[in-house]
């Protein structure tokens, strides 16, 4: 079965898409303050990346790690709005699938640390 | 609450659930655009890594940016059945979970061009 929302194939997909990811981040921006707030982080983490003394691999590992954590709160965010639009009553499986995406945020976080702690600690 | 369609469990489980990935990785390269250009992506840019001068682990990290974004696809495929699964109509809240899960493959195509750039112009 086809959605009907699809969009068209090709190039004029991939230029769509990014209107559409665009869309997206300002969305996740005005709606969850989760988000607005690793920006912050993200934005202050990405410069300092750049300028540590680390080689050029530890400044991949270190900005990687950061945008990870973007990513996976943009799933999640996307996920909780997709139970949201199935319902707005509680319900434990719904409550269940929020619970788990956010502690992959969680798990997002301590992978951006355990990454930090190593390459700045011990590669510097 | 439990879903009535939690299957086997142990070594079962794990046989199982090598097949279901396997028909949502055909559904995926079926029903996705995206996901085939991705795959087109990955198919090029994956011996590229392997041939360029870089370190093993440079090579690592530049492979593993390009499979992030398979991923970051799969699971932003796996919201968007989900939401048309729940409704096809025009909703406010489908739309905002499928524009943010696009934002999601952006940010990972980001994240390869950051690593790459970083790996590569050393």
């Amino acid at each position: 079965m086809k959605s009907p929302n699809k969009h068209r194939p090709g190039l004029t997909h991939a230029w769509r898409a990014t209107g559409i990811a665009l869309q997206g981040l300002r969305a996740a921006w005005q709606h969850e303050d989760a988000f607005r707030q690793e920006v912050f982080v993200a934005a202050i983490a990405i410069p300092v990346a750049l300028f540590s003394p680390v080689g050029a691999i530890g400044k991949a590992l270190l900005i990687s790690g950061i945008l990870l954590v973007l990513i996976v709160e943009l799933l999640n965010s996307a996920l909780e709005a997709a139970v949201d639009h199935t319902s707005l009553e509680y319900h434990p499986l719904a409550q269940r699938a929020k619970d788990i995406a956010s502690t992959a945020v969680l798990l997002s976080i301590v992978n951006a640390l355990v990454v930090w702690g190593l390459v700045l600690l011990v590669h510097a | 609450m439990e879903s009535p369609y939690k299957g086997k469990t142990g070594m079962k489980r794990v046989w199982n659930a090598l097949f279901y990935s396997l028909a949502g990785l055909r559904a995926a390269i079926f029903h996705e655009d995206a996901f085939r250009q991705e795959v087109l992506l990955a198919a090029i840019l994956i011996p590229t890594a392997l041939l360029t001068p870089a370190s093993a682990i440079g090579k690592a990290l530049m492979i593993s940016s390009v499979l992030l974004v398979l991923i970051v696809e799969l699971l932003n495929s796996a919201i968007e059945a989900a939401v048309d699964h729940t409704s096809l109509d025009h909703h406010q809240l489908a739309k905002r979970a499928k524009d943010i899960g696009s934002a999601a493959v952006l940010l990972s195509l980001l994240n390869v061009v950051a690593v790459w750039v970083l790996v590569l112009f050393n």
